[in-house]
């Protein structure tokens, strides 16, 4: 007789695959926008969902009066934004036999809870681009993303008194539009500048691409989509867009829920009991945040084509 | 209810999602409106053409859920106040452009989310082999805008004119200083050099602003005494 082999044994004795027990992430959106918004804490317990940020202009004109006469006064120019959290969740269910099976465990949903945050914060931070408006937009209708596109929206921001770090959000279509247009500057000085040479070679290792003549290049999948032709990006300065999430910790230990119920700074995630009698157990997350453009001369809209 | 006499267009009853043909799209996005930004223009088939953007009306963006409700109004005040002009969809003057917001059936496959996908009526989105081409009735598209002018919804007037071009031609002179070395930018200079012409030969029908408008008329004073503080 011939020697038992594994293909032989295997109907009876085998498996046709065992399951490994690793989780493997398929592609999905990993950036988190939330450094391109100046955050603002949100006061719980303070009567309003609405957060009112307040805003003064510290620099006016001297006045020379002569020496014996009585100066005028002069007004401080003032300005408010209001920040309104809302709620915002994601809810998922399990059977209890998925559970026994091993076919799902608990901390996978948690997990997709807090990337799934990340992006639906990020996502609302990208919907501000297209509101810039005392800058006017840069880049053409149909037109791939240029060195020459950015260096106009860079001036925009500097000529309206933007200073330090810029922030580039777009889509990733355009920020490789942006690396084509680079590697197409034969110019040698530019093409060995360090800078360059570090924005055509960085591999996309977190929420910032690279960095590139003071400007922070980001990019997210939520960026919109317009007309059916560009992407909305923008570049902003630190201050333009201001975000908040309205804390929950506080409110979870005043109103302790139940034992399956946790809460970060952030979000509450519970598990939902009444569907015990399904034999399948529920988790949600709340998360309430609040999204909102702060000074608008910070930012400038940038189009590219899709 | 409005009894007027209609007719109604039947939907299939479908048996389960799949039977539905979604479209797959990056991000489910949230309704949404156009309003124009007062210095977005361009100069197309011998009009002044508004340039148009969005406004999205997602919870917790913009305080669009003020007061524990959603509340569209409270978004378009914010861009009202910087002088954009909201074109709401309702708007009686749209004429057979009103409702222009319109859905299709989308999916995200990356997520595995269903809903619906808010685009304007001028857009048809095609499948192919997985792919979406979007597509935009451009003629149409345009016939909107001209009507927004035509309407009194966006305002062009002489002045808006000369800011326009002044930004083109701020534009133009960056360019111009810039090494020609490559296909891409020579084509940017040739376009707005073609840009400013077609521009400033649109001015000459434009009417100047009312006294009363939003822009101010300022008198200029003789200064008989220029060292004395007011």
């Amino acid at each position: 007789m011939a020697a038992d082999t594994y293909a032989s044994l295997n109907s009876d004795l085998g498996l046709a695959a065992y399951l490994n027990m690793a989780f493997i992430e398929l592609l999905h959106e990993t950036k988190d926008l939330k450094e391109v918004a100046q955050y603002f804490p949100f006061t719980g317990g303070a009567g309003s969902a609405t957060m009112k940020l307040r805003q003064i202009q510290p620099v006016d004109a001297f006045t020379a009066p002569g020496e014996d006469t009585a100066p005028s006064i002069t007004n401080l120019t003032t300005a408010n934004k209001s920040l309104t959290v809302a709620k915002a969740n994601l809810y998922r269910s399990v059977t209890d036999l998925a559970f026994i099976t091993g076919e799902m465990e608990a901390q996978q949903l948690v997990s997709s809870f807090a990337k799934s945050l990340v992006y639906y914060r990020s996502s609302l931070i990208a919907a501000l681009g297209a509101g810039f408006t005392a800058n006017t937009a840069v880049g053409s209708t149909g037109v791939a993303l240029t060195v020459d596109t950015v260096y106009a929206a860079m001036f925009a921001l500097r000529k309206a008194l933007v200073v330090g770090d810029l922030d580039f959000v777009s889509h990733q279509t355009a920020i490789t539009q942006f690396q084509a247009s680079l590697r197409g500057e034969t110019a040698t000085p530019f093409q060995i500048a360090p800078a360059t040479q570090s924005a055509l070679s960085t591999a996309d290792t977190g929420n910032v691409l690279f960095s590139w003549m003071g400007i922070n290049f980001r990019s997210h999948a939520s960026v919109p989509k317009i007309g059916g032709t560009d992407y909305s990006g923008f570049m902003v300065g630190k201050g333009a867009i201001a975000f908040t999430e309205a804390p929950v910790s506080g409110f979870i230990r005043q109103y302790a829920f139940n034992p399956q119920t946790l809460a970060g700074e952030e979000a509450i995630i519970c598990q939902d009991l009444s569907t015990e009698a399904k034999g399948s157990r529920s988790w949600i997350c709340h998360y309430y945040p609040g999204v909102a453009e702060l000074e608008d001369a910070r930012g400038v809209q940038v189009l590219s084509a899709i | 209810m409005d009894l007027t006499a209609k007719s109604f267009s039947p939907e299939r009853v479908r048996t389960s999602k799949e039977a539905r043909d979604y479209l797959p799209v990056e991000w489910l996005n949230n309704v949404h409106e156009l309003m124009h930004k007062p210095l977005d223009w361009e100069a197309k088939d011998g009009r002044w053409l508004p340039i148009l953007s969005p406004i999205f009306f997602l919870r917790g963006l913009n305080n669009y859920d003020d007061n524990g409700q959603v509340d569209p109004e409270a978004v378009r005040r914010i861009y009202r106040a910087k002088g954009c002009a909201c074109i709401v969809p309702d708007d009686d003057r749209l004429g057979e452009y009103k409702h222009y917001i319109a859905t299709v059936p989308a999916t995200n496959p990356a997520y595995g989310s269903i809903g619906k996908y808010y685009l304007t009526i001028f857009e048809s989105p095609e499948m192919v082999a997985g792919r979406v081409i979007w597509r935009r009735d451009q003629k149409a598209f345009d016939a909107f805008r001209a009507h927004l002018v035509d309407a009194g919804i966006v305002v062009m007037n002489s002045t808006i004119a000369e800011l326009v071009i002044a930004a083109k031609r701020e534009s133009l002179s960056t360019m111009e200083q810039v090494p020609m070395n490559t296909t891409s930018k020579q084509r940017t200079i040739e376009k707005l050099s073609a840009d400013i012409a077609a521009m400033e030969a649109l001015t000459a029908g434009l009417t100047k602003p009312k006294a009363a408008s939003v822009k101010r008329a300022f008198r200029v004073e003789r200064d008989t005494n220029p060292h004395t503080p007011d």
